[in-house]
């Protein structure tokens, strides 16, 4: 939004015509020299129309809009935006997300459990305002893709451009929860939360889930976890991204609730099953509805100003109708 | 008395071609008023002629002069504006170029400035950072987080092969620094700008200028000696020019103090023993000046008067060659 | 023009068309202008030498002695000066040339005539007839009217030619000599000028200046009309402009010159940037040898 800072300025814009007026009509004006080129009761000399005259027009034309522009400038324009400011800490969240191969089961919409999730998590993330949010990706391994921020463009734009078997085939649940642990150690916020989206068993890494779980519970860190798949055979087809190997194949074995219960236990919070992509939507909102601080916020105006263009461009103006004058038709007064 | 931007200052070298026209008009002018007006009151009509034009053209002259002040944003006195922020958010723009591998600060410059980052983000557990590296091209390896691990995962990995456009843009390292503060956030922005200066491409100053417009001040830290080194080749061959001589890369500290200046900040040098306090000082300082008072001192610039006094002189200069003088023209 | 200026002005004009009336002008004025006929005199006693055929004979036999009839030719010449006083004539920098040329050429004719005692009358005109003065025999009286016509302050700006010819032929009852000074930058005359030239004898003198003829090469200037105070732009740098400035003043002579010869009207062109006076000569001394 533009505003001007002096607007009454503006009124200067009302001598415009007078002073129009008594550089091109003003009978009485001068810098002007007498010189008998009429005929009495005819109509004397008419010049033809030159391009240096029409040239001295259009200058004239760019010296009152160059002057106008001034005024503008004079008068302040500044570009005002307003920004919602929180004056409040939110809460640290991170999202430890399963890259394993059996997230590409084809259980879920549109494609699969992994991209079901993707879509879920970002709807939540965008529903979020002021929490920092972090992300972690495990299969094999486990690694933190973006430590918990409020730049949530950047925090999409990565979870977009995660993909399956990533991190290796493998499920270390313990893995992810510690890593997201670690990156929330040293966090002031009043409340810490990992959520954990998993479809498997853990049969990787060298930390044992509820070990990890603990040791985020202990630091108060509470741990959401949410099982996704059906349990019954599904098919998967998924490609390496290092190989670009296509694999199709089916699984069977479903995921192990009883370890995800005693995680959430251990993390103090909650185990949710998500069997289709509504059910998974659910345990996102139930969790977004449960997981509030208060916020409190205030609208920053900030005002910068933008007489520089304006300046520039009348000024450019003027000297553009010098050039014509002076140089062009070397007006003499 | 300092200006927003010192470099449009250039633009008054403008005015001798502006003189030089108007000189040439004069002499021009009182041969064709000689033509024209034929032998009659002669001494007169040139004597008013000299007049006339000497006092349009110093009304004219001062107008130019008095709007390119203005464009230049002269600004003296400060003011203080309503500052409610607390906390503070820290963008470390990091050259990364190859003449950060040279060694006239040990380890290298570019060893050297990720030590400091690193002991800088330690002295400061409560800010929040962010990285940006450049060269040709700039990239957030980093979004502002509070997560320190994070920050130093990620500085583990500063290399100059993250980047593979060549050459160093401080412009659009500085603008990406700039982007990276995300919205809604209510802590004092800072950014510390990590370079041995050579601006290969881009305007730094025109970056500086939009940090100095949101408020942000930006601390540059100087990496390199003047004396500078010679830098290494990926097989550890000294870089030599096309004559065989060795390239000297020279830490160049003019433009990055001129940044600093401009957005009311300081700069460092890398080989600076204090270095890591004067910089978290510094960065405190802002903080903290802001904060003692609920204000934020800014300056005052001064363009209206400028422009107001440049439309003065050219209405006068309008006035001049249009009010008719001793019934002559 | 304050009035010691003006003064000496007269005088300095004066002076020297006296001179070169007497020297030079009279008779080439009188050889021009002709009486309409010959006039009877007056009888006195015959004496050797006169031409007999001129005797009188019913008054030589009534006085005894031959006496014989002389003749004069007709003294009572009428000459009406019309003067172009308007702005493009009287005012501005350039024109100050064709104002002196003018006062020098009614100064010049009119004493000429007094010289050869003709009776001279003047008519100034502007966009009105500013003055008009009975034609009137004498020196002291031509003085005067060179007086009032160096000083005159016109009060119109335009130049209706038309409007002084007309008054000029209902006041001028017998055949008469007609000048008329002016620089012609007007229209609408020649139905007027038409009839004077049937009844009398017209000459019509057209003051030039140079820049009459050509536009200098200069830069852009604004230029106001001091009769219908228009103003133009005059891009005195391009050469179109100059041409379409020559091409229309050409034009104006041309047709000028062929709208009197039709009328059987003499023409005479006076530079302003020579000697008036010279023109003049040359001018009778032509006409005279015709």
């Amino acid at each position: 939004m533009w505003v001007l800072d002096r607007p009454a300025m503006l009124l200067l814009l009302f001598l415009l015509p007078p002073a129009v007026y008594v550089r091109h009509f003003w009978k009485g004006r001068g810098g002007k020299l007498v010189f008998p080129f009429g005929s009495w009761g005819g109509d004397g000399f008419r010049p033809p129309p030159t391009i240096v005259t029409l040239l001295v027009g259009l200058g004239a034309v760019a010296f009152w809009v160059g002057v106008s522009f001034l005024i503008v400038a004079l008068a302040g324009p500044q570009r005002v935006t307003r920004e919602q400011v929180y004056i409040t800490r939110g809460m640290d969240i991170v999202i430890a997300l399963d890259q394993s191969p059996t997230m590409a089961a084809r259980d879920f919409q549109p494609a699969n459990r992994f991209e079901a999730a993707k879509e879920v998590i970002s709807d939540f993330v965008v529903s979020r305002e002021n929490d920092p949010i972090g992300l972690v990706g495990f299969g094999k391994e486990a690694s933190l893709r973006v430590p918990p921020t409020l730049d949530y463009p950047h925090l999409l734009n990565v979870l977009d451009s995660m993909r399956i078997l990533e991190l290796g085939d493998g499920t270390a649940i313990g893995m992810g929860l510690a890593v997201a642990a670690l990156h929330l150690s040293q966090s002031t916020a009043p409340r810490r939360v990992i959520i954990l989206i998993t479809d498997g068993v853990n049969n990787a890494g060298e930390i044992l889930p509820e070990t990890a779980a603990q040791a985020a519970g202990s630091m108060g860190i509470q741990v959401y976890v949410i099982g996704i798949g059906s349990g019954a055979p599904v098919e998967i087809e998924v490609t390496d991204p290092d190989t670009g190997q296509t694999l199709r194949g089916t699984v069977e074995d479903g995921f192990d609730e009883e370890l995800l219960r005693g995680v959430a236990a251990a993390g103090d919070g909650a185990y949710f099953y998500a069997g289709t992509n509504g059910a998974l939507g659910a345990v996102f909102e139930a969790i977004d509805t449960v997981e509030r601080v208060e916020q409190r916020s205030l609208l920053r105006v900030q005002q910068l100003p933008r007489f520089q263009l304006f300046l520039l461009i009348g000024l450019c103006c003027i000297l553009l109708d010098f050039v014509i004058r002076r140089i062009l038709a070397q007006e003499v007064l | 008395m300092t200006f927003g931007s010192p470099g449009i200052l250039w633009a008054l070298a403008g005015l001798l071609p502006v003189i030089l026209v108007q000189l040439r008009a004069y002499f021009k002018g009182r041969r064709d008023l000689a033509v024209l007006g034929r032998q009659w009151n002669r001494d007169a009509v040139q004597t008013l002629f000299l007049v006339k034009w000497f006092f349009s053209v110093l009304t004219f002259d001062l107008f130019v002069a008095l709007s390119i002040f203005a464009l230049s944003d002269v600004t003296w006195g400060e003011r203080p504006v309503v500052e409610d922020r607390d906390n503070l958010d820290v963008v470390v723009a990091l050259d990364i170029s190859r003449s950060m591998l040279a060694d006239d600060v040990e380890p290298s410059r570019l060893s050297r400035s990720l030590a400091v980052i690193r002991s800088v983000s330690r002295e400061l557990p409560a800010a929040r950072f962010a990285l940006v590296a450049f060269k040709g091209e700039a990239v957030m390896l980093l979004p502002l987080t509070e997560d320190l691990n994070a920050l130093e995962a990620v500085l583990d990995g500063v290399s100059p092969q993250l980047i593979s456009t060549p050459g160093t843009d401080l412009e659009r390292g500085l603008a990406r620094a700039i982007d990276t503060f995300p919205a809604g956030t209510n802590a004092h922005h800072a950014i510390l700008l990590i370079s041995d200066g050579e601006s290969l491409s881009g305007s730094p100053a025109r970056a500086a200028i939009t940090a100095r417009s949101l408020g942000i001040p930006v601390l540059t830290i100087v990496a390199g000696t003047l004396d500078g080194a010679t830098l290494s080749a990926d097989d550890g061959s000294i870089i030599t020019d096309d004559e065989g001589r060795p390239v000297i890369s020279h830490a160049m500290p003019a433009v990055l103090e001129g940044i600093a200046e401009s957005t009311l900040s300081v700069s460092v040098r890398l080989n600076d023993l204090e270095i890591v306090g004067v910089v978290v000082d510094n960065l405190l300082g802002h903080v903290e000046r802001r904060e003692a008072s609920g204000f934020r001192l800014v300056p005052v610039s001064r363009y209206p008067l400028f422009i107001g006094a440049a439309l003065i002189a050219l209405a006068l200069s309008l006035a001049i060659r249009i009010i008719r003088w001793q019934d002559m023209f | 023009m304050d009035r010691a200026r003006l003064l000496s002005s007269v005088k300095r004009i004066q002076l020297v068309a006296t001179r070169l009336v007497e020297n030079l002008l009279a008779g080439d004025y009188r050889s021009v202008f002709r009486g309409p006929g010959i006039e009877f005199d007056e009888v006195r006693e015959y004496v050797e030498g006169d031409d007999a055929r001129q005797i009188d004979w019913n008054v030589s036999s009534r006085m005894d002695s031959p006496y014989t009839k002389t003749f004069r030719e007709e003294r009572e010449l009428t000459l009406v000066l019309i003067v172009d006083v308007s702005a493009s004539v009287m005012y501005g920098p350039p024109q100050r040339a064709r104002r002196e040329v003018v006062a020098e050429l009614f100064a010049l004719l009119s004493l000429a005539a007094a010289v050869n005692n003709d009776r001279v009358g003047a008519v100034l005109f502007s966009d009105r007839i500013e003055s008009w003065v009975a034609p009137k025999k004498g020196k002291r009286h031509v003085l005067r009217l060179i007086a009032d016509t160096v000083a005159v302050e016109p009060k119109g700006r335009g130049s209706d030619l038309a409007l002084a010819l007309r008054t000029t032929g209902e006041a001028l009852k017998r055949r008469g000599i007609v000048i008329v000074i002016s620089d012609f930058k007007t229209e609408g005359y020649l139905p007027d000028l038409t009839l004077m030239g049937r009844r009398h004898d017209v000459i019509a003198i057209r003051i030039v200046d140079p820049l009459d003829r050509e536009y200098p090469s200069t830069g852009l200037v604004r230029l106001e009309d001091p009769e219908s105070r228009r103003t133009i732009l005059a891009p005195g740098a391009v050469a179109g402009f100059r041409n379409a400035y020559r091409d229309y003043r050409e034009e104006q002579r041309r047709s000028w010159e062929a709208d009197c010869r039709r009328r059987h009207i003499g023409t005479l062109e006076v530079h302003t940037d020579a000697d008036p006076a010279a023109q003049l000569i040359r001018y009778f001394e032509k006409r005279k040898s015709r």
